[in-house]
């Protein structure tokens, strides 16, 4: 007798059908696309006149040498690290809900990091010359250079979260249990890794004697609190607009732990600034000239201290706004805060952390430095195409950990059709939950679902018993108790109006994990017997 | 047409919309010439030159500038003379603050002439002072004011450089005369050696270097002061080019008080060893460790 299993799909389909997963939305996505696109192309195009005429296009010059792309990079260095604070709960704590809703950020981790390496690609004077930095053919200053570390740290946490997230939804795909051995161990790599990126990225600086300004112990640190404000605040934002969106299949409980991740790290980060002011501006040597300019201005040049004071201004009102227990229940006001502390933290470590550090110079000349129009459009046309590649990412990830995939197939056409159905109504009962639509339309939905249930579960058990399938028993038992289980959730929705959310969460996690779940080992195993010859 | 082929045709339609968008976006660069030639782009690193390259590699620029100038000029590549430390010691007793150093280097070294650019400043100090925040390098009055003292400040050829720590890819580097060079045809111009220099020595060429070909000084060497290419690091070499053949810094020859002393750090009979035994001597930001090979002085 032949070895049966079930066809896996394979690595083209794949690619296929993650293709059109990216490519295929509403007006909505296309208008998104076509907007992002636009703006991306304007940057490359600025870009392009930027290698032609050199550096002289951006607002830099021998005093202030480094501007915004330096700032830029910095900031989303940060952005990349702060995936951790959601890995952390799901693998460390093994919280079973950010299983699924890490790849969110690990997702931005990506997008992060090639805003970061298109950065500094942009600040080279001589991009052309890029292979003199690849090793073995160019000359790596390893380990002497702090560059070459960085370069190192970051390549190589954007391979790690690669890895980790192309190998779980290939598995999802292809309907495997992912194994352990192959994704735990990059996974705790990857939450030192990300500590790493951002402490080297702040040693660039702090490494420079001449620079008092960056000279600092505190600076690392500083880097690390800001950067777990400002990225757990965009993975909250972006949580919620999938929400709204409906294409979010995960919990509410994401977001509640995000948010008390950044009450905290807000407050830290202010604590710090507050002790960074202090040391510097108590003593006051001339090491605090910088921050002195940064705060008050210096000798008649002001260009810093207004955004300065809105960096300040922007977290001291979002740390305070995190701190108030109804925050959760107003996403409105939820994403409002967070946007205010992502940019509050962009300019405190561009326009307050970077670009002070050389003014006033090492000879201490106080020469100013303004952006040029050409920085702007690069930098927003980098951040566009940052939004570009997390948008498709997300895109391809969402519906394969949320929906049906060819590799959940038992082999039998019908079978496999009804599944199908059965997520699509489920998460579309989650979303209509969550989104707090009118009860008559819930219950629509509920009792569709309900009653799809039983028929399905009717003929499946049926096939069984015409197969003289010697399982049917404990499947029948499986399948009685996700009916029960789905009865006592229909009677919560009848009786309790408040705890919708609740529900919505209940809904979510136990009966598409035990759907998931119960395809993929049990019904796979009646399909693999199905499939063998009768002898 | 049934759904599945026209979402087909319009994703079909929007790639190529979008890639002939990139291909106009990214059409400036075909202006660009980088290198002058394919041999020049993948030119390997100075240290990995032999002598008949490097030999090879003048006479091309030789030839490449008379073609772009018009004009003939002479690149040499003097090599370290063996046993000499070059030094360098100014007065700040004597120094009027009258620039003509800094004009000097403007024009032995072929800077670009729209940005004057020199790979010096001079600072206007008050008595009484050494702290550089209450100096100014921009002051347009007759010197010496009253009241004042000058200190002129270049590469201090640091042997614990920070700017050759830092740079990612060796393009800058301490050779054995200690002088601190840069491969203009090896850096790549992220300026990060810009960001750690604490002297403020170093430039870049934030566009192509502009200077009329009758300006041009034929004197020139190729980690020196030929003329730069666009995106690249630049900096005081003490003006290699004459001084590994035995002649003075041109900011030196251009001082008209003699302010500056110049010499072989290694040889206990030179001058600038007589200075360092015989003068109050300082060094400018010593905590930092930088160890210069510049020195300030006062006589009295
Ligand atoms: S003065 Fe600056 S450029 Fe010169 S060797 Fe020292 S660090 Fe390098
Ligand atoms: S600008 Fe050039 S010399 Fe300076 S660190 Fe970068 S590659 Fe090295």
């Amino acid at each position: 007798m032949a070895v049966i299993a079930l066809h896996r799909p394979g690595l083209l389909p794949f690619m296929r059908q993650a293709f059109s997963y990216a490519t295929d939305g509403g007006p909505l996505f296309y208008a998104w696309m076509t907007l992002l696109t636009c703006v991306a192309l304007v940057g490359v195009n600025a870009w392009a006149n930027q290698v032609v005429s050199g550096m002289q296009v951006t607002g830099m010059g021998d005093h202030v040498s480094w501007g915004l792309y330096i700032s830029n990079f910095t900031f989303f260095v940060g952005v990349a690290a702060a995936a951790v604070m959601m890995v952390i709960p799901a693998y460390l704590y093994h919280d079973h809900e950010m299983h699924d809703a890490v790849i969110v950020g690990e997702l931005l981790a990506i997008s992060a990091i090639v805003v970061c390496l298109l950065s500094v690609t942009v600040d080279l004077g001589r991009p052309d010359r890029f292979w003199h930095m690849m090793p073995g053919i160019g000359r790596f200053n390893w380990p002497i250079s702090l560059l070459t570390w960085d370069v190192i740290v970051l390549n190589g946490y954007l391979g790690l979260n690669v890895w980790i997230c192309g190998y779980l939804l290939w598995s999802r795909w292809r309907g495997t249990v992912p194994s352990p051995r192959l994704y735990l161990p990059f996974v705790f790599l990857s939450i030192i890794w990300a500590v790493s990126i951002h402490t080297v990225t702040a040693f660039l600086y702090c490494g420079l004697g001449g620079r008092p300004f960056w000279n600092t112990a505190l600076l690392a640190p500083r880097f690390l609190a800001s950067a777990f404000v400002a990225g757990p605040a965009l993975i909250i934002v972006v949580l919620l607009v999938l929400q709204r969106l409906g294409s979010y299949p995960f919990g509410d409980k994401p977001v509640r732990l995000l948010l008390r991740v950044v009450q905290i790290t807000a407050l830290i980060n202010l604590f710090m600034l507050a002790v960074e002011c202090f040391t510097a501006l108590y003593a006051g040597s001339t090491h605090a000239a910088s921050l002195r300019y940064l705060l008050f201005g210096a000798h008649g040049h002001h260009a810093l201290v207004p955004w300065m004071w809105s960096a300040i201004a922007l977290n001291v009102i979002a740390a305070g706004l995190f701190l108030w227990p109804g925050l959760i229940r107003r996403p409105g006001l939820l994403v409002t805060a967070c946007l205010m502390t992502f940019v509050g933290i962009w300019i405190e470590k561009g326009m307050g952390l970077v670009i002070p550090g050389f003014i006033p110079s090492t000879l201490h000349e106080m020469v100013e430095y303004v952006p040029s129009l050409t920085e702007w459009k690069i930098t927003l046309g980098i951040v566009a195409g940052g939004l570009i590649i997390y948008t498709l990412l997300l895109k391809i990830a969402l519906p394969l950990l949320s929906g049906w995939t060819p590799g959940l197939s038992v082999g039998v056409e019908a079978m496999d059709a009804q599944h199908r159905q059965l997520f699509d109504r489920l998460n579309a009962l989650v979303v209509a939950i969550r989104s707090g639509r009118g009860t008559t339309e819930l219950d629509r939905t509920m009792s569709f679902l309900d009653s799809y249930v039983r028929e399905h579960f009717a003929d499946e058990e049926q096939l069984m018993a015409d197969a003289g399938y010697p399982g049917l028993e404990g499947h029948r038992r499986m399948h009685a108790s996700f009916t029960a289980e789905l009865e006592s959730v229909r009677a919560g929705l009848a009786s309790l109006q408040a705890d919708r959310q609740e529900l919505a969460e209940r809904l979510h996690l136990s009966m598409r994990d035990w759907l998931l779940r119960h395809i993929q080992v049990e019904d796979r195993s009646y399909g693999v017997f199905l499939k063998q010859p009768a002898c | 047409m049934s759904d599945l082929t026209r979402r087909t045709v319009l994703k079909a339609a929007g790639a190529t919309l979008g890639a002939s968008a990139f291909a106009a976006a990214i059409a400036p660069l075909t202006q660009w010439q980088p290198a002058e030639s394919v041999d020049e782009f993948l030119r390997r690193h100075y240290k990995e030159l032999t002598a008949e390259d490097l030999a090879a590699i003048c006479r091309r620029i030789e030839a490449d500038t008379k073609v772009s100038h018009g004009i003939d000029v002479h690149v040499a590549a003097p090599q370290p003379m063996p046993g000499v430390q070059f030094g360098y010691a100014l007065n700040l007793s004597i120094c009027v603050g009258c620039r003509r150093c800094a004009e000097a280097c403007h024009q032995e070294n072929n800077h670009d002439r729209t940005s004057h650019n020199s790979y010096i400043r001079v600072f206007e100090l008050d008595n009484g002072s050494i702290d550089l925040a209450t100096g100014d390098a921009t002051y347009d009055h007759p010197v010496p004011a009253k009241g004042k003292y000058y200190m002129p400040v270049q590469c201090h050829q640091c042997d614990n450089a920070p700017c050759v720590k830092v740079c990612p890819v060796e393009a800058t580097w301490k050779e054995q005369d200690g002088i601190v060079v840069v491969d203009y045809n090896w850096c790549i111009g992220c300026r990060y050696c810009e960001a750690a220099c604490p002297y403020h020595a170093r430039r870049f060429n934030w566009k192509k270097p502009e200077i009329k070909a009758e300006e041009i000084n034929p004197d020139q060497s190729y980690l020196s002061n030929r003329v730069r290419p666009q995106g690249v690091m630049e900096k005081c070499t003490f003006c290699l080019h004459r001084t590994r053949e035995g002649r003075l810094p041109a900011c030196l020859e251009a001082c008209p008080t003699g302010a500056r002393v110049f010499g072989d750090l290694a040889d206990p009979d030179s001058d600038i060893r007589w200075v360092l035994a015989n003068k109050r001597v300082f060094i400018l930001k010593d905590e930092l460790g930088t160890k210069p090979r510049f020195f300030y002085f006062f006589d009295k």
